[in-house]
């Protein structure tokens, strides 16, 4: 729904579309007509003229006409599954606007959480390193260690401050 | 900067230019083609004529499946090179233009101007675009003599593409 307000509030912003795109239809099926699966289904396929855009909430008549693919297949029977199969099998995983969690698109799914226990195990070497010990949760309040010389020196700069 | 940063910086940096690098490689707009290799969609569509026309009935020879309309005006660009190459390929190559969301008459009209010399095939609600992947036009599919699609051009084609694809599939004898 979103993306159909922020759509619609650009559509007379965006500049005109390309001659080699798709001829735009007169308006998106209504979103009422469509059964809710069938709407859902059209939320994960791209719109292979739209920019990012679900074929479900595209204007474009190629993207109503895949729509129309979709609600014929929902109608014959066929499965979620089997209908992102069909165009997958025709526009290849790009045209699922949630990569599948496998082969490369694993990736996709894996790398945000490595990432960030990478940075949680780089951020927690880097607390370890600066505090020079186990890092705990007081450990910023104890008292760092230093050296015996470093603590004469300490102490004089003390004595010069408190005169 | 000593060794170990430097090691860990080059281990954050190098993935991330790979990863920029391959990404300003791709045009994003490209859909990719997983049809190329694979047996052509089956099609069965009505020329302007009133002929009904199946794909398989063309098998044996090569194929040159353009899909166009008369609103793209890339079309029109390349359709002096398919007039062209259709001449030049006559008896050899079947030449098959599908037209893509556009009125039957508008492009009646349009070809009896500017004539393109093989058979137009109306493809209702584009279910033949779909069956091909079709993300926009032009877009050609080069389909060898057993049904095999051996090329695919998203945007104009170019005589090189033509006559060096079909000089190719010719030469082999239409063998995939």
């Amino acid at each position: 729904m979103t993306n159909t307000l922020f759509f619609a509030a650009m559509v007379g912003l965006a500049p005109p579309p390309p001659a080699s795109a798709s001829h735009a239809a007169p308006a998106p099926a209504s979103v009422e007509a469509q059964s809710p699966e069938v709407f859902a289904i059209g939320e994960q396929l791209r719109c292979p003229v739209c920019q990012g855009m679900p074929i479900a909430e595209s204007p474009s008549s190629m993207a109503q006409d895949m729509m129309q693919r979709v609600r014929d297949m929902h109608a014959q029977g066929k499965s979620r599954e089997e209908i992102f199969n069909y165009f997958v099998a025709r526009y290849g995983e790009w045209v699922l606007l949630s990569p599948r969690a496998e082969g490369f698109s694993l990736t996709v799914w894996l790398a945000p959480p490595l990432a960030l226990v990478v940075g949680a195990a780089i951020w927690w070497w880097w607390l370890r390193k600066r505090t020079g010990g186990p890092v705990s949760p007081g450990a910023s309040a104890q008292a760092p260690r230093f050296s015996a010389a470093d603590e004469q020196y300490l102490r004089e700069i003390r004595r010069e401050v408190e005169k | 900067m000593n060794w170990r940063n430097a090691l860990i910086a080059a281990l954050v940096v190098v993935p991330l230019l790979i990863l920029l690098a391959l990404g300003f490689g791709h045009d994003p707009r490209e859909v990719p083609s997983v049809l190329t290799g694979h047996p052509a969609p089956e099609l069965t569509l009505t020329s302007l004529t009133g002929q009904t026309v199946r794909l398989a009935d063309l098998r044996g020879k090569p194929v040159v499946v353009n899909f166009w309309s008369t609103w793209c005006e890339p079309c029109k660009t390349e359709a002096p090179l398919l007039r062209q190459a259709a001449l030049a390929y006559g008896g050899r190559v079947h030449f098959v233009g599908i037209i893509y969301e556009d009125e039957p008459d508008r492009v009646r009209q349009y070809l009896s101007e500017r004539p393109l010399g093989y058979m137009q095939l109306i493809d209702p609600k584009s279910l033949t675009a779909i069956d091909f992947g079709v993300a926009g036009v032009p877009e050609s599919f080069i389909i060898d003599a057993a049904g095999i699609i051996r090329h695919k051009e998203a945007g104009m084609l170019s005589a090189e593409v033509i006559e060096g694809t079909l000089d190719r599939l010719l030469g082999e004898g239409g063998r995939p």
